[in-house]
């Protein structure tokens, strides 16, 4: 051998030199995105962020802008010229849409078949939500149903109002539908919406709504001791055994009925319902065997899963887009809108019953079960230790998940046409 | 149509759902209490549906309940921060 090309030998570090030549800006995000992989890994060990997710989530993002390499699959497979600056990974090629090329890619990135099959077919969010609904007990809802709901309801203004915001600022009315549900603080269901209304936009727009959910969990607490003052952050509510008055057999008929009801009203976000409330039946049900399985398995592989191909579809030459400056904007503001409707719920419960109500409740509005909830309650525990807000809290938790669900067929039934 | 009135399409639908949802839980609850047979005082556990021998639950502590689960709650929050 007359010449070794060392930097051929270590692919990574010459696309990398390669990509600072054609595209600087795309080099300095490439190494930017691995600093904030290291970031998340970071927040998740700590349990500033929520680990189970972000840990994933942070290894496959800082992983994914490291490999790219010279690579161009469907040229190599089709046995045709190779493009020599073609950028690619092994891990899985989220803009492919022509069939043929896919069924390569299947072949070739190890992730591809993860990501067609459950990802991009909304399949891992019906599997978190079927999870989810398997943790939850809606007789904290059944008890208190009516306002349960008001500060759900409430709690979404964020959801709402975002669209002419995100609409003002350039957005089509789908993009800005599906950025707005962030407000809605539930991942899956941004992931389902978005990719029914913005395929183009869903890898930013998901990304942006699972790290703004982490970022919530630290960020509401300020936000509760600026608006709600400490007197009545720490209103005690009247202790209370009316949950626990409420059968499975009542929670069971809840289910069924509401499922097939929501259903048939919005066709479209039917996966999500059935999951939700099917996850519900086999806990209602006393199944333990399914329970277990659903609730332990199905969640924390579909959340591995999820975590997972989150961090990998940020590589920067997929997620970088002028597009996204606005989604970054937006998200936050969506969800401090939808916390700030919560706490306004909240205060309009504290005038309607005379000062008896706990306005710090309103948050748990904010989906994102059950992080809201706990959330309010350290936020009361702090003002007031004897203070026990967490079944009044979890029922507007489930509540939200329920509103945030009817919203998202809302959005997707007027605008996907 | 425009964004305001999908805004506001979407506040009236989700508002008149959300209280069907409610009215829903409401009558279903009321509907289940009336009908359904009375449940014997303390429960028949999963074993025992599943062939295994029926064992009677002792007689419930509200007033104990309770208080574990406030305790429960209080420990929960103190090992998650």
């Amino acid at each position: 051998m007359d010449h070794i090309n060392f930097l051929g030998i270590f692919q990574g570090i010459d696309m990398m030199c390669h990509t600072f030549q054609t595209n600087p800006t795309l080099a300095i995000s490439r190494i930017a995105l691995i600093f904030v992989g290291f970031l998340l890994i970071y927040l998740g060990k700590k349990g500033v962020l929520e680990p189970l997710l972000m840990i994933p989530m942070g290894l496959g993002m800082a992983t994914v802008n490291a490999s790219v390499m010279f690579f161009d699959p469907i040229n190599m497979a089709a046995k045709k010229a190779i493009d020599p600056n073609a950028a690619g990974t092994l891990f899985l090629d989220a803009n492919v849409s022509n069939n043929d090329h896919l069924m390569t890619l299947m072949q070739i990135d190890w992730l591809q078949p993860v990501y067609t099959l459950t990802f991009s077919n909304g399949l891992v969010a019906c599997l978190v939500f079927l999870g989810i609904g398997s943790l939850l007990d809606v007789g904290f809802v059944m008890a208190r149903p009516y306002v349960s709901m008001f500060l759900a309801l409430c709690a979404e203004f964020g959801t709402i109002i975002t669209l002419p915001i995100a609409t003002a600022l350039g957005l089509n009315l789908k993009d800005a539908a599906s950025i707005a549900l962030v407000g809605g603080a539930d991942g899956p269901m941004v992931l389902f919406t978005s990719l029914k209304l913005s395929p183009d936009l869903f890898v930013p727009i998901t990304v942006v709504a699972y790290l703004y959910l982490g970022f919530a969990y630290g960020g509401f607490p300020y936000l509760i001791k600026a608006l709600v003052p400490k007197k009545l952050r720490g209103i005690q509510m009247p202790a209370t055994t009316k949950d626990r008055e409420i059968t499975s057999g009542q929670k069971m008929v809840f289910a069924v009925v509401c499922c097939v009801v929501l259903c048939l009203l919005f066709p479209v976000a039917s996966p999500l319902f059935f999951s939700l409330f099917l996850g519900i039946a086999i806990r209602e049900s006393g199944m333990k065997q399914f329970q277990h399985l659903v609730s332990e398995v199905v969640l924390y592989g579909a959340t591995l899963t999820l975590g997972l191909l989150l961090g990998i579809l940020c590589e920067a030459g997929t997620i970088l887009s002028p597009r996204v400056l606005p989604l970054l904007l937006l998200g936050m503001l969506a969800l401090l809108l939808s916390a700030i409707g919560g706490l306004a719920g909240g205060y309009i419960m504290y005038f309607l019953t005379r000062g008896k109500f706990n306005p710090v409740i309103g948050i748990a509005g904010v989906s994102c079960v059950p992080s809201t909830a706990k959330v309010a309650q350290k936020c009361v525990s702090a003002a007031n230790p004897n203070a026990i807000i967490m079944q009044y809290a979890l029922g507007v938790n489930i509540s939200g998940v329920i509103t945030t669900a009817i919203i998202a067929a809302i959005y997707v039934s007027l605008l996907s046409k | 149509m425009n964004e305001w009135t999908i805004v506001g399409l979407t506040y009236v639908l989700a508002a008149l759902v959300s209280l069907l949802v409610a009215v829903i839980i409401h009558i279903m609850g009321a509907a289940v209490k009336r009908f359904a047979a009375p449940e014997v005082p303390g429960a028949i556990d999963a074993e025992a549906q599943q062939g295994g021998s029926a064992t009677i639950a002792p007689p419930r502590n509200e007033e104990a309940e309770i208080v574990a689960a406030i305790a429960a709650v209080h420990s929960y929050i103190a090992r998650r921060h």
